[in-house]
Order: C-alpha cells, then sequence, then structure tokens
C-alpha cells in the first residue's frame, strides 16, 4: 500500500532528526537527509563521485588559510525542519567543542555538491534551500558533463548569478579569496 | 516544495516497528502524540475532539458492563501489524490471552475493532478499513461522530470488506463474534435522550 499524498505524515524537526541519530535508529552507514520534516534517502556514491570528492577536499584543505575547516559529507543544520549532508563544506573556523552540534549557515563559506544521478534534485531542491538559509555559494559538481556550475550573489534568498565553467577554467569562491581551483585537477587528475 | 514529485525520485526514509518504538523510548516521540506508524511513515494524528472522547467513554463502559471480563479491552492501545506498521485504534475487543502472554496485540488477537471519526473519518474509512481487511480483523464499527450513524464492515476480502451495513440511532447492533452483546446506538450516539 502506498500511502495517498493527502495524508498528514508527522514532520521530524532537526533535534529530532540529530536525537534518532544518537539514539542509534539509524545505521552508521546510512546516507539520510532531513527536508522539509521529511527524512529522504540519498543515492549511493558512484565512482567518480566519490573520487571527485576525496580531490576536493584535499585540494582546498592544502590550499586555505589555516583557520578554514572543510567538512566532507556531514550533516550541517539549516532550518527547523531541514538539515542536509552536501558532499563538501567549508567552514570559516574551527568548532568551540567537539559536542558543538553541526554547523549552521553562519559558519559556512561555500558548498560544494558533487552530481551524478542526483543532478537534477541538487538544482531543484537543494540550491533553492541553501538559498533560503543564506548560503553565500553554492558549486555543483556535473559529473557526466564535467562542469561545475556556480550560484553566488545571493539576494532575497535566491542566487542572481550561475555560471557553468568547463574543464580548463579556474574558479575562487567570492568569501575564499585565497584558493584558486583549477578543475583539470578534479575533472583531470592524472595529467 | 514537492518532494514526492516522481521526477525527483527521491525515496523516503521510512521505519520499522521497532526503530518507531525505539524512539518512543528515547523520548523523541512524545507520550501524548498518539503516533501510528503505517506502512513504516509516522502519521500526524488529528487531536482527539469533545464528542469522540465521550462517545468513546460510553462506548467502553458498555462493553465492560455487558462483557464482565470475560474479553479484555484496549482502549487507545497499540496493535502491532507486521514490521512496518503499529496503530493505536480506539477501542479493540480481544480473544482471551493465556495469563503471561504480554506481547503488543496483533490482527489474530482482535474479534471486533471501532473507530470512533470526527475530524479522521476520511482517513479512517479510505486507509484504516482496508488496512484492517488486509489484516483479517474479522469485524470494524466507524462511529461517524457528524452523522450519528455506524459502519459495519464484515466479512474481509483482500483489502475491503465485502460486507458493509450503515446503522442509525434506533437501531440495536450485535458483533458478529460477540454475540453476547449488544449496543443500542442511542445509548452511544445520543446518551442525553435516555
Amino acid at each position: 500500500m502506498t500511502l495517498a499524498p493527502s495524508i498528514p505524515r508527522r514532520p521530524i524537526t532537526v533535534e529530532e532528526f540529530f536525537q534518532m541519530g544518537s539514539a542509534g535508529i539509524f545505521r552508521d552507514d546510512e546516507r539520510i537527509e532531513l527536508i522539509d520534516g521529511e527524512i529522504v534517502e540519498m543515492s549511493p556514491i558512484g565512482n567518480e563521485h566519490l573520487w571527485i570528492v576525496t580531490l576536493l577536499v584535499n585540494l582546498i584543505s592544502r590550499n586555505v588559510n589555516s583557520n578554514r575547516l572543510v567538512q566532507a559529507q556531514n550533516p550541517i543544520r539549516l532550518q527547523s525542519e531541514t538539515a542536509l549532508q552536501p558532499d563538501i563544506a567549508v567552514l570559516s573556523s574551527y568548532p568551540q567543542s567537539i559536542e558543538d552540534s553541526p554547523a549552521s549557515p553562519k559558519d559556512i563559506l561555500l558548498l560544494i555538491e558533487v552530481s551524478d544521478t542526483s543532478l537534477r534534485f541538487d538544482q531543484r531542491v537543494k540550491v533553492p534551500i541553501y538559498a533560503e538559509s543564506g548560503i553565500a555559494e553554492i558549486w555543483i559538481v556535473d559529473v557526466a558533463a564535467r562542469t561545475v556550475i556556480v550560484y553566488r550573489d545571493l539576494a532575497h534568498q535566491s542566487y542572481r548569478t550561475m555560471t557553468t565553467h568547463k574543464m580548463d577554467d579556474k574558479l575562487t569562491p567570492t568569501l575564499i579569496p585565497e584558493l584558486t581551483l583549477d578543475l583539470r585537477q578534479i575533472f583531470n587528475p592524472g595529467a | 516544495m514537492a518532494l514526492t514529485a516522481p521526477q525527483l525520485e527521491i525515496e523516503h526514509r521510512s521505519f520499522t516497528v521497532e526503530e518507531f518504538l525505539q524512539m518512543a523510548k528515547a523520548g523523541i516521540l512524545g507520550e501524548d502524540e498518539r503516533g501510528e506508524l503505517i506502512e513504516g511513515e509516522i502519521i500526524k494524528m488529528t487531536p482527539i475532539g469533545e464528542e469522540h472522547s465521550w462517545d468513546l467513554i460510553w462506548l467502553d463502559g458498555e462493553f465492560r458492563r455487558q462483557l464482565q471480563d470475560k474479553y479484555p479491552v484496549s482502549v487507545q492501545g497499540p496493535l502491532r501489524v507486521g514490521s512496518r506498521t503499529q496503530l493505536q485504534p480506539d477501542l479493540m475487543v480481544l480473544r482471551p490471552r493465556p495469563k503471561g502472554k504480554r506481547s503488543i496485540p496483533t490482527p489474530a488477537d482482535v474479534l471486533l475493532m471501532i473507530e470512533v471519526a470526527d475530524t479522521s473519518l476520511r482517513f479512517d474509512k479510505q486507509i484504516k478499513v482496508p488496512l484492517y481487511a488486509k489484516n483479517g480483523i474479522p469485524e470494524v464499527c466507524i462511529v461517524d461522530v457528524d452523522a450519528r450513524a455506524i459502519t459495519v464492515y464484515l466479512d474481509p476480502l483482500e483489502d475491503r470488506y465485502s460486507n458493509v451495513t450503515e446503522h442509525k440511532i434506533g437501531e440495536t447492533i450485535s458483533p458478529r463474534f460477540l454475540p453476547e452483546f449488544s449496543l443500542e446506538i442511542s445509548r452511544v450516539l445520543d446518551p442525553e435522550a435516555e
């Protein structure tokens, strides 16, 4: 039986979502996110996705100021009923304590999503959530097209600029001026 | 935002009954939330209205008076239906169990199921009745608070009941599997008239 969409599901709050994690309700290897009070499953990680994320983590960590922190595939709190798990979040500073709650928009300088099968979902659902939550800049790595789509110039909860960058482009995030990323390094690392 | 838009191909992470009970135990679901889990989804239940609560009190009283402890009566207690569904029906008359058997009742324990429906009428008729039929609950009564009527569902056949009758104030009904019990509908739906 599938539930008719008119049936009201009980929404889950971010607090409850993280409590469920601590209470051991989810398996450790589960890839899930909370969107508008609903828990959704993330797509599995393919080879290209895996390597691009790994390359990005390393290239970014080595080239940003030492007070910044790169977080990979861990949750961030966005709204009262939304917590997403972007592939990469570059944070402006270190946590005060390892017991701190997950990073929230004020801590985030750049988010990157590496999209293979999830491109439409990332663009249609996640980018608007990031804009509403006040994230300054988003990069979507379109694995199939070997391009990076950059969303920036946030105003009135939407991104005014969306640009697509190819393999031979170099990118510098607005809030991380010390970093320049040559896209060949992530799409063609063996060259 | 429509997450369920089919073109986005997003899967809900649903829950098992074990996880649902664990959440209640960990204090994530409040005791007063009357949470139900249907096919892995936690359902937001409607608050209980005044008429709903009194109708249920009258009904419970009738059952206890007439059945005199021969059958256990569960009021808003849990019913476990497989690994991904746990319900909280308004009233169930159960088969007597040997002492010491303490597990949550399952459909095989149920002789009669009653749902008192005010705002939940559509949900009860469209979602719960088919679920009860599919799981072989022999008889279901839906008390329609607004219409002052009781719908009786008998003879489960796949996900529906093949024998559905409606009864109004002035009638007396007797459950098929509890022939010693009879219910004057006016005693529940119109108690002030007496």
